[in-house]
């Protein structure tokens, strides 16, 4: 099991989290990512790692 | 031809387009050898930080790699670093490179673009353009004993540069040859706002000037000398006066470019006129225009990759870029250009064509923005 963490302060709602993970990821109404499930299992970490690495920022963090 | 499986994709530039090229050619069931080549020596990597926190930041920066040793290695790509691609024949389908010629079965061209310079003005010491990672450790060489920055060119880059220099401390005068910078991309109320962030950060702004000449010492630039005849003192000057597509390598080899922008002609698949060649990125000028963006290039980059591959896929996203000035979040969304400005609430400047919203500027504005790019991406 890996836990994503978000930093809102970073995040400029580019979306591309979203675009790749939308069971994980949301641009809420501020406009900023929210974490929508934080828990991730083994078999998704592969596409989560993706959308986690494709933030042009590094808001995202995969942790464990 | 090679059999299926062993059917050869090339990617050349090995930046934000090309690595998703890449990954949307594998996405798409390509299963044959994948190589990308690139002429910088480090892995892929991303360009926005090379503006923004590599030059603010206390210790040193390290590649901003776009993707992992390991995820690289999942994609099974070759990745040839410092490898210059000089020429292109599309009947003989080969690439020539500094490293020998390359076969392909398809091709991706993604070389993006190279930073602009002034005659006169390359070569001396101080003086910089800011497009790769190597040019960000010199700047921020520069800046880190500046008293006195020169950026010349007030657009995005430009003032990234400038937002920089001013959280360091630096006096910063930009120099921007047109009377009103931005407006082309952002029309005059828009503009109008964003220059207003550079007054209340102490930018000095000059407008309708250009760089006459640089006088430098051996310890590097000394002063600016100015179109108005003004002669400022500065230790750096760094430009920020736009890029071209990189296309050199294109002569002769029938891949048509675009008079205007220069840019390699594609359609909205990113197909190019020549068989089994494709484009994306910063390089390419689909349907007339070329973006110049990240999310643009990225998914450019993906819909090129997985045609390539097959598939039928249509470039379609809303444009959309953001850039930090002094610390605050601009973002720009859908079309903003030719169309009527109102500033809706504090920070968030609406655009609209015959009574329908068509884009936005947004000043620390994530919602509205985020909100308006929804709407607009529903219509498409
Ligand atoms: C400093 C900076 C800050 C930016 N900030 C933002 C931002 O905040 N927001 C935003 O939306 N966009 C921003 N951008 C724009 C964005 O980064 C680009 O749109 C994006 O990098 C384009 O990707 P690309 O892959 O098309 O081209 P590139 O990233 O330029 O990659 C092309 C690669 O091909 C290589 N190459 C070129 N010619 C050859 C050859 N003949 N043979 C082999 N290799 C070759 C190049 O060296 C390069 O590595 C910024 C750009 C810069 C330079
Ligand atoms: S990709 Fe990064 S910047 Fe974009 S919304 Fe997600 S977390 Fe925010």
């Amino acid at each position: 099991m890996s836990v994503i963490e978000a930093d809102k302060t970073v995040c400029e709602g580019i979306g591309m989290c979203e675009t790749q993970a939308d069971t994980y990821f949301q641009i809420g109404d501020d406009g900023l990512v929210e974490v929508l499930v934080d828990e991730v299992p083994e078999s998704d970490r592969g596409y989560v790692r993706a959308a986690v690495d494709s933030c042009p920022v590094s808001a995202l963090r995969l942790q464990g | 031809m090679s059999s299926f499986q062993n059917r050869h994709l090339l990617v050349v530039g090995a930046g934000l387009a090309g690595l998703r090229a890449v990954e949307g050619a594998r996405g798409a069931g390509w299963s044959g050898p994948i190589t990308i080549v690139g002429d910088e020596p480090h892995p892929p990597y991303d360009r926005p930080p090379l503006s923004k926190a590599a030059l603010s930041s206390e210790e040193e920066p390290g590649v901003p790699v776009l993707r992992s040793s390991e995820v690289l290695e999942e994609l099974r790509v070759q990745h040839l670093s410092g490898v210059m691609a000089h020429g292109l024949d599309t009947e003989r389908r080969t690439v020539t490179t500094s490293a020998g010629d390359l076969g392909y079965d398809a091709l991706v061209i993604a070389t993006g673009s190279t930073a602009r310079t002034l005659p006169g003005l390359t070569a001396l010491p101080s003086v910089h353009v800011l497009r790769r990672y190597d040019d960000a450790l010199a700047v921020r060489v520069s800046l880190a004993r500046a008293r006195h920055v020169v950026v010349v060119g007030a657009g995005f880059i430009g003032s990234e540069i400038a937002s920089a220099a001013r959280a360091r401390g630096i006096e910063v005068t930009v120099v921007e040859a047109s009377g009103r910078p931005l407006e082309r991309a952002v029309g005059p109320l828009g503009a109008a706002r964003l220059m207003q962030l550079h007054a209340d950060a102490g930018v000095r702004l000059l407008t309708r000037t250009t760089v006459s000449g640089v006088r430098t010492s051996d310890r590097g630039v000394e002063k600016v000398e100015l179109s108005t005849g003004e002669t400022l003192a500065a230790d750096a000057v760094v430009l920020g006066i736009g890029a071209r597509p990189a296309t050199a390598w294109l002569a002769g080899s029938g891949v048509a470019l675009d008079d205007r922008t220069g840019g390699v002609l594609c359609d909205r698949r990113l197909a190019t006129g020549a068989p089994g060649v494709w484009a994306a990125g910063d390089v390419a000028c689909v349907d007339g225009e070329r973006s110049e963006h990240w999310t643009a290039a990225g998914e450019q980059g993906r819909v090129a990759g997985a045609n390539a591959a097959g598939a039928g896929d249509v470039f379609a996203s809303v444009p959309f870029a953001w850039s930090t000035w002094h610390g605050r979040r601009i973002q720009v969304v859908g079309e903003t250009t030719a169309a009527e400005e109102e500033e809706r609430e504090d920070g968030f400047i609406l655009y609209r064509r015959d009574g329908s919203e068509v884009g936005a500027v947004g000043i620390d504005s994530p919602g509205p923005i985020a909100r308006l790019r929804r709407a607009l991406a529903g219509r498409r």
